[in-house]
């Protein structure tokens, strides 16, 4: 954890609601030290959107009609962020995809007033849908932008509604919602392990959006555990490795791999972007 | 006669529908119904998964894919992990096959046509009655034309045997052509299937406008390459993009270099004569074919000071990109998009393939690497036709000379085709016209019969992925569902119909799942085939590491040879160049009626839902518009309105749209939505090739006064407080680091 991140950590654990003692990420017990987490890369994501979907398909995500995207309110747990550099002909597209961070001090978990979203004690940042009231505090408390209120109860016509994945509750009107991480694969594999009395593999759990993307650009894993292979790939890329938004203290569980760009031109106080993005 | 066909007709829809029970599942119907806890249904235990292997088959991408079912309904799409192209990943449209599967819209029974054609007039029939009248027309059918989609194998193979059968032919229908890149390969590496573009052990990818990362050929297969191109070995490689408008592959090149519309040849001779000139390449290598295609002489022609006006590259520019090409080796250069959608287009892909040849890449590991011929004609890959061929024989149809009974499936040449073509009016002199497919398009909506086909989840089927990835790949489709609406497989109608009225012609198969069994039982021969069916279906199909010709290249080609582009008219009047794009998620427009797709954000733009044109800044400044303004943009040969993207990225008298949206038929999601900007290009044909030059229409554009905002995900500059936060931290490989 960076020292931002210690500090950010020491504030969140003084804040007191309703009486109640905030805990952070350092406190909540982690049984065998799981921390689902993932490594992107961003050399390698080429912003094809493959994950987008199968986030959808996994995650009984309403559809994204016309007019929900015009107000803004599209649902995309998660989304390809594409931000500019520069005019023609030297114009450059960056890609870069954003989900729920599942942060380790996570401003969503403290500002719930009926704690519909926690930090379990696998590093999973919890939406529990029927305790959640609509305050949307937790949506506006989130820097990344990636908890989803639900203005409307989702729609299927029939016969669409038999693609619905059982496994995953279908969210109705007045709720937030959020990645999860496809916890529901996580339990699975977990039950399936423990049915056959041992543990875990390696790789053996994979979000949708893992699963399909072409480029192996996501890379889910337990970031706790030295021999996965993604928190060796991000040790030895720790020279290309950051958090979003590091400097918010919030401990995201994802770590990215920066783009490489042979031909950029590196300025201390250069942003990458233009243009700006969700 | 027909009553027979009927009968003969249920036999094989039982068959079928007993091969699904067996390798499949069970109907959702039964969740109605009393189950015993003790006698279950065979593979249908309530509530728990069943995963069945399957090839998309129907669409172009032909990736191979285990979709998981509970209680007989088909949940989720996964790439099949075992799969050589694929390798267990997917790209959009994959995924999205179980969402047209449970489409609201789709066909359920038969039509035929009540009002004038392309009215969308239909009256529902029986399976019965609509088949009566199929048969009653192909009975007295002299000439039976059949029109489909880039299908292959099985498939392919029914419905070309059928047509001969019927005095006819089979013509496939692509929307934006593979024509060129077949013939490129032809000519410049003496191939006749697609080369395997080893990306993944590539230092280096020159490429001129083919959007590989995207649509073209085999993108989810390129993808994966991709990964390991980028950080799989101890160099990362390098992607250079060469193209007059920025594609997603252009967006994640290391180099993106503009050029003018049809001058790629040109650039790509230039860098190969400064390849020559610095010796960037053992001469070995190139003195020979250099020698063939010309001399140093004609090369010399091209040296970058006399291309760079004509490219728009400028001089040490096009040095930089020899320097780098030719320093990262291995590698290679390929071609593809607008580079080979000009009617120099064929020269623009020799000439990238010249490059190929220079730095000893054909046939080398990094490089382009052949791929095995096919074993047997049994399951043939796709075989397109040009749009000059399609164009002609609308043209002969026109003349009154049409066939009795057009046959068209999963194609849909009335959209796609330049209104110029008159394609439409052709399939209206044909008497009789039966569209077969699962969901209304333009050219169904001109059918007098429609017939609903089962769905790529719902039948049998085969699939020949071209290019294979280095092995003899034939992809299997069975049944993981069992059949959501009264369709009928594609195949299953031709056999019906073949074994009724020519049974001395046909085949001896009478279902498409004898035929693709028989097939595969010819095709991977050898042990106990009954032990071998049941693990090509678990598997998703079979492969076999096999022998591969060497490439023979014969170049007939002149580097003098090299044409100038032409375009539609003056460019006075209509003074911009008009670049379609198939998106990553709509493509060809044959997928538009899918709302995940509609909703997919365009990546570059982050749009979704309608039609944008993509304006540089100061093209849009000339104009007086402002993103969202609603421009009608006008060709010699049509017109249709857009709404202004202002891009950072967009070159200046360029416009971009992107295909796939303006359809009249297809359901909520599909139906007047956008424009389509395929009817509006000029008809004009790649030389040497056939294809359409999809990237050699003028433009011109005017406001219409209206706005519509644009559906994008982005947001407007300074729209969010956090927008001066660094997001995407990028490296130069050197130790630097943004921020």
């Amino acid at each position: 954890m960076s020292s931002s991140a210690n500090e950010a950590a020491a504030r969140a654990s003084a804040v007191s609601e309703m009486g109640r003692t905030i805990p952070t990420d350092a406190e909540v017990p982690h049984p065998e030290g799981v921390r689902w987490g993932m490594v992107v890369d961003l050399d390698r994501c080429t912003g094809c959107q493959a994950c987008v979907v199968a986030c959808q398909a996994e995650n009984n995500i309403a559809l994204n009609e016309e007019q929900r995207v015009l107000e803004r309110r599209a649902k995309t747990w998660i989304r390809i962020e594409r931000y500019w550099e520069g005019e023609f002909p030297n114009a450059k597209a960056r890609f870069i995809p954003v989900l729920c961070q599942h942060c380790g001090n996570a401003p969503c978990e403290t500002v719930c007033p009926v704690w519909a979203t926690y930090h379990n004690n696998e590093g999973l940042n919890v939406q529990v849908y029927n305790r959640c009231i609509g305050t949307r505090f937790c949506a506006n408390g989130c820097p990344y932008s990636v908890r989803y209120f639900n203005f409307w109860n989702p729609e299927w016509p029939e016969p669409m509604n038999n693609q619905l994945n059982p496994d995953v509750t279908v969210r109705t009107k007045g709720i937030i919602e959020k990645c999860t991480f496809c916890v529901q694969r996580i339990n699975r594999v977990q039950v399936t392990a423990k049915t056959e009395g041992r543990e875990i593999r390696s790789g053996e759990v994979q979000p949708a959006c893992a699963q399909s993307c072409p480029t192996s650009a996501l890379v889910f894993c337990d970031i706790n555990d030295p021999e996965s292979a993604p928190a060796q790939l991000a040790e030895a890329e720790a020279g290309r490795s950051y958090t979003l938004l590091e400097h918010f203290g919030t401990d995201p569980g994802i770590i990215y791999l920066k783009k490489v760009d042979p031909h950029a031109e590196i300025h201390e106080d250069e942003h990458a972007h233009a243009g700006a993005h969700a | 006669m027909s009553g027979l066909g009927r009968r003969r007709f249920l036999v094989g829809s039982a068959a079928l529908a007993g091969g699904a029970t067996v390798v499949a599942c069970a109907a959702p119907e039964r969740e109605s119904q009393v189950q015993s806890f003790v006698l279950q249904p065979e593979l249908s235990l309530p509530g728990q998964e069943l995963w069945f292997a399957t090839t998309c088959a129907h669409s172009s991408c032909g990736n191979s894919v285990v979709v998981r079912t509970i209680d007989g309904r088909a949940k989720k799409v996964e790439g099949n992990p075992a799969f050589p192209v694929n390798q267990g990943k997917l790209n959009v449209r994959s995924q999205a096959g179980v969402q047209s599967l449970y489409h609201p819209d789709r066909l359920t029974v038969p039509k035929r046509r009540r009002g004038l054609r392309g009215a969308n007039e239909f009256e529902d029939l029986e399976w019965p009655a609509g088949l009566d009248l199929l048969t009653e027309k192909m009975s007295e059918a002299r000439s039976v034309v059949v029109i489909t989609g880039p299908i292959s194998g099985t498939r392919a193979r029914i419905a070309r045997d059928f047509a001969t059968a019927f005095g006819g032919e089979h013509l496939v229908y692509e929307t934006l052509e593979s024509t060129v890149w077949r013939k490129t390969v032809q000519d410049g590496l003496g191939a006749r299937r697609l080369p395997y573009l080893d990306i993944a052990n590539a230092h280096s990818i020159l490429s001129f406008g083919a959007d590989f990362l995207s649509t073209w050929v085999s993108p989810t297969q390129y993808g994966v390459g991709y990964g390991e191109f980028r950080q799989g070995h101890g160099e990362r490689g390098r992607l250079i993009q060469v193209e007059p408008r920025m594609s997603l592959t252009g967006a994640n090149a290391d180099s993106w270099v503009y050029v003018h519309p049809g001058q790629e040849g040109a650039l790509a001779l230039s860098i190969a004569q400064v390849i020559a000139a610095e010796g960037l390449a053992p001469p070995d290598n190139w003195f020979n074919v250099v020698s063939e295609v010309g001399g140093l002489d004609a090369l010399n022609a091209y040296a970058p000071d006399r291309v760079s006006q004509r490219t728009g590259v400028p001089v040490e520019r096009i040095q930089e990109i020899a320097r780098e090409f030719a320093s990262h080796q291995p590698g290679f250069a390929i071609a593809g998009g607008p580079a080979l959608a000009s009617t120099n287009g064929l020269d623009n892909g020799l000439a990238a393939m010249l490059l190929n040849h220079m730095v000893g890449s054909v046939g080398q590991p990094g490089g382009l690497l052949p791929n095995p011929n096919l074993r047997s004609t049994v399951t043939p890959p796709t075989e397109p036709t040009s749009f000059a061929d399609l164009a002609g024989r609308g043209n002969t149809w026109l003349e009154d000379d049409p066939p009795d009974v057009a046959i068209v499936f999963e194609a849909d040449p009335v959209y796609g085709m330049p209104q110029a073509t008159r394609f439409a009016d052709a399939l209206g002199k044909i008497p009789f016209v039966v569209g077969i497919g699962t969901i209304m398009s333009e050219t169904l909506g001109h059918s007098d019969l429609v017939l609903p086909s089962t769905h790529a989840f719902e039948e049998w089927g085969d699939y020949v992925p071209d290019p294979a990835p280095r092995q003899h790949v034939v992809g299997l489709q069975q049944p993981v569902v069992r059949p959501t609406t009264s369709g009928r497989s594609f195949g299953d109608i031709l056999l019906t119909l073949w074994h009724d009225l020519r049974p001395n012609l046909a085949p001896p198969w009478e279902t498409m799942r004898d035929a693709v069994r028989a097939n595969a039982a010819e095709v991977f021969r050898g042990g106990d085939f009954e032990e071998r069916w049941v693990d090509l279906l678990k598997n998703g199909g079979g492969w076999n590491d096999d022998w591969a010709p060497e490439f023979r290249a014969a170049p007939d080609w002149h580097v003098n040879l090299l044409a100038e582009p032409a375009f539609s008219d003056n460019g006075v009047e209509f003074p911009l160049h008009l670049i379609p794009f198939e998106g990553v998620a709509l493509g060809g427009g044959d997928e538009t009626a899918n709302p995940w797709l509609q909703a997919t954000p365009d990546p570059i733009s982050t749009a979704t839902w309608t039609t944008w044109v993509e304006m540089n800044p100061s093209t849009a400044a000339a104009l007086n518009v402002s993103r969202g303004d609603v421009v009608r943009i006008e060709t010699a040969h049509g017109e249709f309105e857009a709404g202004v993207y202002i891009s950072p990225a967009a070159a200046p008298g360029v416009l971009g749209v992107p295909v796939g949206q303006g359809h009249a038929f297809g359901g909520r999601w599909r139906e007047d939505r956008g424009s389509n900007v395929l009817a509006s290009l000029a008809p004009l044909t790649v030389a040497g090739s056939g294809g359409l030059a999809w990237a050699a229409t003028r433009a011109r554009v005017r406001p219409t006064g209206d706005y519509r905002q644009l559906p994008t995900i982005e947001v407007l500059p300074n729209a969010r407080n956090d927008v001066e936060e660094v997001i995407v931290q990028v490296t130069n490989g050197n130790g630097d680091h943004h921020k």
